[in-house]
């Protein structure tokens, strides 16, 4: 692959190919970036899921009692990362319909 | 065959009025000659001057020089000042890294307004990153602080920090995906009589990611902790993929 700077002055524009040093750090930055696919995406699914649970925190007070369904979907939630491990569990995590709703079941409340 | 008409005063034969010639005749004034007006000349056309120069004493009243300019109500007054200047614009075609360069002339301007529009190829969830430019090249070290916030449409709110990394991220999330082009726009501001933190900004970034149906935005700062003589910036997708979009860099006057 070839890659390129592109240097934008008040004269014109020049473009450069990335070569040496500058190119092996750049394949490096690449491959680090690319292997951290999954996580960027664990980090995604933590955050649904967070919004997942603030949204039923409020029966776990004391004058309301949390219904055992309830209790068993939230503690599947915080079982995700440990029940999903690799991108394509997360994909299937994360995938959604065309008007934006996730289509997992583990989303729905009980 | 010439003739010369000698005399001291013309008149019309009968009533006011008079005619020199016909249409396409051409009466030569020769040079020395004055044309002395004690009267007033009307039904003159602009456009029947087509050469010399307008003295910019009869175009208004004030002080015309270098620093005044003509204002709708004929008046010279000071140019005004403080106003943006384009110093670059265009569409930077695909590449990884973009180098924003010599634009930079702290005698005239201390703040750049940068926009950015139309970006595309970032990869999903991969925001422009920011390294500052001497002439040498991108500043890489680890002299970068950095804080942003944002905020996706898919009910998640983030909030992120960074500290002592080899760039700054312009936003969060953005994306580039090809029916919803991602944008940004940031100040760049080199000061160098403040020295160390002379060269910081902040901005704001909205993307679109089409397979989440997420709607993003994302507020930022930076701020370079170097001396380097600041002359321009580096911009590139954090997935160092190649990108391409429209820009325009604008200076600030003092």
């Amino acid at each position: 692959m070839v890659d390129y700077n592109n240097i934008i002055t008040p004269n014109g524009v020049e473009k450069v190919e990335i070569t040496g040093s500058e190119k092996t750090q750049l394949e490096a930055d690449r491959l680090t970036w690319n292997n951290a696919s999954g996580d960027r995406k664990l980090a995604h699914i933590k955050q649904i899921r967070l919004e997942k649970l603030k949204e039923t925190d409020y029966l776990a007070n004391s004058d309301v009692t949390m219904p055992d369904n309830v209790k068993t979907w939230r503690q599947t939630l915080r079982d995700l990362p440990a029940n999903h491990t690799d991108e394509a569990a997360y994909d299937a995590l994360l995938a959604r319909d065309k008007n934006g709703n996730l289509t997992h079941s583990v989303w729905s409340k009980p | 065959m010439t003739s010369e008409i000698k005399a001291d005063k013309w008149s019309p034969a009968s009533g006011t009025s008079a005619t020199i010639g016909d249409s396409g005749d051409t009466y030569t004034i020769p040079s020395g000659v004055t044309l002395a007006n004690s009267g007033t000349v009307t039904g003159l056309p602009a456009s029947a001057i087509s050469s010399g120069t307008i003295a910019t004493a009869r175009l208004g009243s004030g002080t015309a020089s270098s620093s005044t300019v003509l204002f709708g109500d004929q008046t010279f007054k000071t140019a005004p000042s403080g106003t943006h200047v384009k110093l670059l614009s265009g569409s930077a075609s695909s590449a990884t890294n973009h180098d924003f360069q010599n634009f930079v002339d702290t005698s005239k301007y201390n703040y750049y307004l940068i926009q950015v529009s139309n970006a595309r190829g970032m990869g999903t969830y991969s925001p422009f990153s920011f390294q500052a430019r001497t002439s040498g090249g991108p500043e890489t070290g680890n002299n970068y602080n950095f804080c942003y916030y944002g905020y996706r449409s898919s009910g998640n709110t983030t909030y992120n920090y960074g500290e002592n990394q080899g760039r700054s991220l312009l936003g969060t999330s953005i994306t580039g995906d090809a029916d919803m082009p991602s944008a940004l726009m940031f100040y760049l501001v080199v000061n160098p009589a403040s020295n160390y933190g002379g060269t910081h900004g902040w901005g704001i970034n909205w993307g679109w990611n089409t397979t989440n149906q997420d709607l993003q935005y994302g507020t930022f700062t930076y701020r370079v902790n170097y001396t380097g003589t600041t002359t321009g910036f580096r911009m590139y997708a954090d997935s160092n993929n190649a990108t391409t979009f429209d820009y325009a860099i604008y200076g600030i006057e003092k």
